[in-house]
């Protein structure tokens, strides 16, 4: 029987850059690939002069500015007169400028409902709306794929899973096999979900998130075993709250209304944490309730983007970020107070991604950062316990044992890996403290080998890839932001957490999204994953049903 | 939708950072992942900070220096060669770190870069071990290890024509089959874990001589015709430099031969600063020079920021200069070959299984012009003949320089003997240096005259 596990390592060892390489590229190239369906959702013609004016998006901005989707060149229009945006009740223009705009000739204050056959007047010029009927025909690449590489991804999993089980306790093998087949069988379970009830054609993100997911479990199991269940419920609650967010985001005033709730809910939280957090590893960012532990500013992540997205009509009519940069240093504050400083840049970097977003305005960005370099640098004067953290930076194996015994240990596991890795279950990085946390990147880099080690990494640069490539398919300004933030915030914190464990960036105790240990972490990942999915084309489109039967 | 979707590349700062930082990692590694992998806390290949599978580790004779490692293996018969070894081959607890079978960890496995340590039938090493054979030799290491008898000190011997390492032995030093017990404050055993040969760093004083006598050379093209005065000390301005005898008039060739100070501190004041500094780092100082996997110790000069007396000083090797032993017999090496040094190598094949690999690298290091080696070779050999006597070399030709370095306080002199044979069978550099042992002619001669024999007899 050992014998098999011995040979069965080796094998994998050769095998894992080829199944995770499949999966990731396959993941890359589908994704890269979706063009953002060219749809013309309704027309404006002129009635005066027949010229036709198409309406390419969801959330259009109309008036005479350059930057406007749709140009009106008169003298009569303001720079930004409107903003016509799809609703669930349909076509909403809601009025910006201080010039006049009427419906059907009654006028519009605020906002006003555009139904297909209305006129919109604009600047004194009358235009016909209509709305675009046709079921879609254009182009749409085909995605094929999901079944064989979950296909895939499922036989690697049982076997790397199977490999695994071979190293723990026999007292914990029993939870240890049923994660695994927990694992692979949610997978499956949503694939169905996906494909049959919501007719989905891709499902790149979720099996990439899935690879992650495998891996990480796998790797849990690999240290030992002792908290696979816990890090397979949060899996599945992370899994059920993708789709609750999908759904969710699909309607534009559901997710706006609830904006300043979700700020509320970011500061109570992070009040909680201070008043009753419990000191682990550091930092004082745990709340724990009997036996049972989580990180309030994990959850915060999802709420804090939320709480910073505003729809096209909002942005442009209250330029002012005032308000979000106080809540933001409320946030980050806090964190500072923790003594969280890794997941308190991160939020800065998701803030300044924010800010950008929303204002456009390069030196006001700017600016800011360097106000918070500043302050950094003299908080860093004065707390020793950064100083050290800055002084073994580059210097890890010269603090070998002390202040860089993390990170020396993870280059000498990673190093030990090679390309392939030692072979799952081989590893010794297990022994040091946070592996399964903040040296994750090294636990699996070792056992897994530095090519599955970078296709992990890429995994999270795809994404931010796929948001640029989709920008104009976010349905709203809103998702735009949630979507932007959210990819940045993944990357960057896989970024942080991994190159700080390889003392290439200062180190610091924040996780590696979906693979590290922690319920909190993966549940929150999930939701970010989510707010980039929502620019997919394939996702609320009515008629995917019709034009897309014949594919799965 | 337009001005937003623009933002969007906002993410290529952050995918920026990401694929700098990874750029970064993957170039490190490519590069250093084979050391990060010999460090001794790697589980993999060690325990207890010894390799685990590790083969033989041989002398350039063949002789054993070190066999297996079944509960820390064992050592050659005789102790004193044990004694002697001890720094180059390692103790079996690992806490000599720059010991072979530390440094060389990755040769020792079945590392490579696509593999990691383990090869593809899952062990470290394969089913044969790999045996280490080193240039070193155990007999000019015996007789180094007896000539410094109780004192601290080391003694580097270099074969200036291959660039193999002949001799690396560090005093204190202990037997490792029968390791006393060490406490961290008695003096007595102070840097015992440290290789001084390769890895000390000591105030070179009067030697340091040799390279203001080079920047001299390069520099001052009227300096062998010159005409110095010595009155047992020169002043400069409130400081002064002193001779322990009023030296009189002498030209270049003497002032070294006596090691005259005032007028090496007239040359450093003539040269400035900024040549002697180039000189000196041209000759290997403030850099790194690898004798394999590691380097040895960066020797230190500080000539360009200094003036005065300060420069003067750092002329004739106190201020802050430093000197590694293993470097002064690499910089006498490049002297005896016309300028250029060979790669200094500890390693000279690894073999497993039959197969062997060498360990040599091939290369040199130009540290003089052939012109000015030829000028300090005479100078050296002038130094023998007419002051320390060729007598205790065996009948060898040498051209070699001594060093009373003053280190301050009430401690004694450190005592330096540096030079090289002139001679086809046994094409030797060798320094050494004995910690606080006084005078250096006399007590490091001494030991060097001792080294040399044993070099003589080793390599006919």
């Amino acid at each position: 029987m050992t014998d098999m596990i011995l040979i069965l390592t080796q094998v994998l060892r050769v095998l894992s850059p080829v199944f995770i390489g499949a999966v990731v590229i396959w993941c890359a190239v589908s994704l890269l690939r979706e063009k953002k369906l060219d749809y013309i959702y309704a027309t404006l013609v002129d009635e005066g002069s027949g010229i036709c004016f198409p309406v390419r998006y969801l959330e259009c901005s109309l008036g005479r500015s350059a930057s406007c989707d749709i140009l009106l060149e008169l003298p009569t229009v303001s720079r930004v007169e409107a903003v016509l945006r799809h609703t669930k009740e349909g076509f909403r223009v809601f009025r910006l400028g201080k010039g006049e705009i009427a419906i059907g000739g009654k006028p519009v204050r605020a906002s006003g409902l555009l139904k297909d056959g209305d006129t919109l007047t604009v600047g004194g010029l009358s235009f016909s709306f209509s709305i675009n009927d046709r079921v879609e025909t254009g182009v749409v690449a085909k995605r094929r794929g999901s079944f064989l590489m979950l296909l895939l991804l499922s036989v690697y999993e049982l076997l790397t899973g199977y490999v695994a089980i071979a190293g723990v306790k026999e007292e914990l093998v029993p939870s240890c096999a049923m994660a695994v087949l927990l694992l692979v069988l949610s997978q499956w379970g949503y694939f169905l979900y996906a494909k049959l009830k919501m007719h989905q054609i891709g499902l790149e993100f979720e099996i990439g998130a899935f690879t992650l997911c495998g891996i990480g479990i796998c790797n849990l199991i690999t240290a030992g075993g002792s908290g696979v269940i816990t890090q397979m419920v949060a899996y599945l609650i992370g899994l059920v709250g993708y789709c609750v967010v999908l759904w969710f985001c699909g309607d534009t005033d559901r997710t706006t209304k609830y904006r300043y709730l979700a700020s509320a809910a970011a500061l109570v939280l992070f009040a909680l944490n201070l008043a009753l957090g419990s000191v682990r590893g550091g930092s004082k960012n745990w709340i724990v309730i009997g036996s049972f532990q989580f990180q309030p500013s994990e959850l915060v992540k999802m709420l804090f983007i939320f709480a910073g997205a505003a729809t096209l009509e909002r942005l442009l009519s209250n330029r002012n970020l005032l308000l979000f940069l106080v809540f933001s240093t409320a946030c980050i504050g806090s964190l500072f107070l923790m003594g969280d400083f890794g997941t308190a840049v991160i939020f800065f970097v998701t803030f300044m991604v924010i800010a950008y977003m929303r204002s456009g305005d390069i030196r006001a960005i700017a600016l800011i950062l360097a106000v918070a370099v500043l302050g950094a640098l003299l908080i860093i004067n004065f707390k020793p316990y950064i100083v050290n953290r800055f002084e073994t930076w580059g210097h890890a194996f010269d603090f070998a044992d002390d202040r860089g015994y993390q990170q020396s240990r993870t280059l000498v596991a990673v190093a030990s890996g090679g390309l392939i890795g030692t072979g799952i279950g081989v590893g010794r990085l297990r022994y040091v403290v946070a592996s399964t946390t903040d040296l994750v990147f090294g636990m699996v880099a070792e056992q897994w080998g530095m090519i599955v080690g970078v296709l992990i990494l890429s995994f999270f640069a795809v994404l931010c890839c796929y948001a640029i490539k989709m920008r104009k398919g976010a349905k709203s300004a809103f998702y735009a932001i949630t979507a932007c933030a959210s990819a940045a915030l993944l990357l960057f914190q896989a970024t942080l957490n991994t190159f700080g464990a390889l003392d290439v960036l200062p180190f610091t105790g924040v996780t590696l999204p979906f693979i590290s240990r922690g319920g909190s972490s993966m549940i929150s990942s999930f939701a970010l994953l989510a707010f980039i999915k929502t620019l997919s084309p394939s996702l609320y489109s009515k008629r995917r049903r019709v034009a897309h039967e014949n594919d799965l | 939708m337009k001005t937003i979707s623009k933002r969007f590349f906002a993410l290529l700062a952050v995918l920026a950072l990401f694929v700098g930082c990874l750029a970064t990692f993957l170039v490190k590694f490519a590069v250093e992942a084979d050391a990060w992998v010999a460090f001794p806390g790697n589980g993999h290949l060690y325990s207890g900070g010894v390799l685990k599978n590790s083969g033989a580790i041989f002398d350039r004779t063949g002789r054993v220096l070190k066999y297996g490692s079944e509960d820390g293996g064992g050592y050659n018969d005789s102790e004193e060669i044990r004694r002697a070894t001890l720094h180059v081959v390692g103790d079996k607890t690992g806490a000599i770190a720059t010991g072979a079978q530390t440094i060389f960890g990755s040769k020792l496995s079945n590392y490579n870069i696509f593999t990691g340590v383990y090869g593809l039938d899952g062990s470290t090493n394969g089913t044969d071990a790999t045996d280490l054979y080193l240039t070193v030799d155990a007999e000019i290491e015996r007789a180094a290890y007896k000539a410094l008898g109780n004192r601290k000190g080391a003694v580097a011997v270099y074969n200036y024509k291959t660039g193999e390492l002949l001799c690396l032995v560090s005093t204190p030093t202990f037997d490792p089959e029968n390791p006393p017990e060490i406490s961290d404050d008695d003096p007595k055993w102070d840097g015992v874990y440290l290789n001084r040969a390769t890895n000390g760093l000591f105030a070179p004083g009067s030697i340091f001589k040799i390279i203001t006598s080079a920047a001299a050379l390069e520099y001052i093209p009227d300096i062998e015709e010159r005409e110095f005065t010595c009155t047992g000390s020169y002043e400069i301005g409130p400081d002064k430099v002193t001779c322990p005898n009023k030296h009189g008039t002498l030209d270049f060739k003497k002032a070294m031969s006596v090691s005259c100070n005032c007028t090496y501190a007239q040359i450093a004041l003539e040269l400035g600063g900024d040549k002697l500094q180039k000189v000196a780092e041209r000759a290997g100082y403030n850099s790194a020079i690898s004798y394999g996997p590691k380097s040895f110790a960066t020797s230190k000069v500080d000539a360009k920021s200094a003036s005065g007396s300060l420069l003067a000083w750092a002329g004739i090797g106190q201020h802050t200069d430093l000197q590694n032993p293993a470097h002064m017999a690499v910089i006498l090496g490049a002297i005896a070959n016309g300028g250029r040094a060979k790669n200094p190598y500890l390693l000279e094949r690894t073999e497993r299984g039959g197969v062997s690999e060498s360990g040599k690298s091939s290369g040199e290091l130009d540290m003089f012009s052939s012109g000015v080696a030829e000028k300090l070779q005479e100078m050296l050999r002038y130094n023998v003949e007419h002051n320390y006597g060729s007598g205790r070399f065996a009948g060898l030709t040498v051209g070699a320089k001594s060093g009373t370095a003053e280190v301050g306080g009430d401690k004694e002199n450190h005592a330096w003997f540096a030079g090289y044979v002139e001679e086809e069978s046994c094409p030797v550099a060798f320094a050494v240096v004995v910690e606080n042992g006084g005078a250096g002619s006399s007590v490091a001669g001494d030991v060097a005259g001792k080294v040399v024999t044993a070099c003589k007899k080793a390599l006919a």
